[in-house]
């Protein structure tokens, strides 16, 4: 089913005041009450954390779909390019060098994607450690535990910085480190993991946001090379042959002119970083309010939108 | 122009360039050439492909010297090719500045 992916807003509601699940069409009224909710709570912070590590969660599963959808469209791509010119190679050497030095790169590529699914993962972790130690009950062993995460993101992001996809390099994406302080917060295991490593955080959420941004360009150009062969084979060629049409060619090509423009449209994943990296900032300073939760949900849904588009109208995937 | 711009720049005309040679346009104008041709464009397309996979995967401080070495070549390349994929007047042409531009990027990294 198209869409069966979305993230109703219930996903990140996850206050101790009120817990539950809502069906999507609620999400909005949820999220209308949620500042009133928290407010009059004592535990305000302790929901604002666990929001926004929902939100978290639902972001990494959204962006995990994009960067196996830049997996699939780059190989799609390259053995669509192989089998088109496979021609123009003379040899059996030369179509075997070929298809071997095309499957090393396509490797290389895919390990980057797998370093940048795995970088969101661990920031998750990270933030479902945070809303542990929002409660003032956390065991000490929460800050170590911390640490730990944070190490290992640490250790994923040098390789990301320096790769490079489909002509931009992640590391000159990165937007700038935006200026903000630390609330002061009742639970000092918190505010002390705060202190220490919310700007660094901040840093790992940009490269996110840099890594999309490059992913969303590769992929462009990845599903424009399959679309228009497609179209070329599959649509102008029967077209022009003189014999009956193939069954389901006008669906066909249907589907396909508009995966051309939802292919043109995959911009909402780094949105959907820019903005997670906008509600850690508010986070951290005690903000995070209702049209921010909003405003992830939102990207999220989109990316989720955009993603099934272009499975839904690619019907070689 | 530092070596990240030339870098970039040049995989975005190989890009542009892959783009280009998949479209229905080029496949139509391929169709009308001589076999000769028409194998060397199919050759090209690869050539065009392999590159920019390679480029892409490639550190880029492991490659700044030599792209530096390259810049005006590059640029020139990267210019003409343009040119000629936006006129696609003729097949031979569009192939030579192809080739032209993937031989300079082949002394950068090296391609099969």
């Amino acid at each position: 089913m198209a869409f069966r992916n979305h993230i109703p807003g219930n996903g990140t509601g996850g206050s101790i005041c009120r817990r539950g699940s809502l069906p999507p069409a609620l999400t909005a009224l949820f999220l209308a009450g949620l500042l009133q909710i928290t407010s009059g709570c004592a535990a305000a912070r302790l929901t604002q954390f666990h929001n926004f590590a929902q939100a978290g969660t639902a972001y990494t599963k959204a962006s995990q779909a994009v960067l196996d959808e830049a997996g699939t469209a780059a190989i799609e791509a390259d053995s669509l390019i192989a089998q088109k010119g496979r021609d123009g190679l003379r040899t059996p050497d030369e179509r075997r060098q070929f298809i071997v030095g095309e499957n090393q790169e396509l490797r290389k590529r895919l390990v980057l994607l797998g370093d940048i699914g795995r970088h969101a993962r661990l920031l998750q972790s990270y933030f479902e450690t945070l809303a542990a130690l929002a409660d003032p009950k956390a065991p000490a062993t929460l800050g170590t535990a911390a640490q730990g995460v944070f190490d290992s993101i640490g250790g994923l992001s040098p390789a990301i910085k320096s790769a490079s996809l489909g002509g931009v390099k992640i590391g000159d994406h990165i937007p700038q480190a935006t200026s903000f302080a630390v609330q002061v917060f009742k639970a000092k295991a918190l505010e002390n993991e705060l202190k220490a490593r919310s700007k660094a955080i901040e840093r790992e959420l940009a490269l996110q946001e840099a890594a999309f941004t490059v992913i969303t360009s590769t992929l462009e150009t990845d599903l424009a090379v399959q679309l228009q062969l497609e179209e070329t084979e599959e649509v102008i060629e029967p077209f022009a042959a003189a014999k009956d049409l193939p069954k389901g060619w006008a669906v066909h090509r249907e589907e396909i002119l508009r995966a051309r423009v939802a292919a043109a449209s995959s911009k909402a994943a780094q949105e959907a970083a820019a903005k997670l990296r906008e509600s850690f900032v508010a986070l951290v300073e005690n903000r995070l309010s209702e049209p921010s939760i909003a405003g992830i949900i939102t990207a999220i849904n989109s990316m989720l939108n955009s993603t099934e588009a272009i499975k839904k109208a690619t019907p070689t995937q | 122009m530092d070596s990240a711009q030339i870098y970039s720049s040049t995989l975005e005309q190989l890009n542009k360039t892959v783009v280009r040679l998949t479209s229905p346009e080029w496949d139509a104008k391929v169709q009308g050439a001589p076999p000769e041709q028409r194998q060397e464009a199919l050759a090209e397309l690869l050539r065009v492909q392999h590159a920019r996979l390679v480029l892409a995967n490639a550190a880029l401080q492991e490659i700044a010297e030599q792209l530096k070495a390259n810049e005006q070549n590059l640029l020139d390349g990267q210019k003409a090719l343009q040119l000629e994929l936006d006129k696609l007047a003729t097949v031979e042409a569009v192939l030579k500045a192809i080739s032209s531009l993937v031989n300079v990027v082949a002394r950068i990294v090296p391609l099969i």
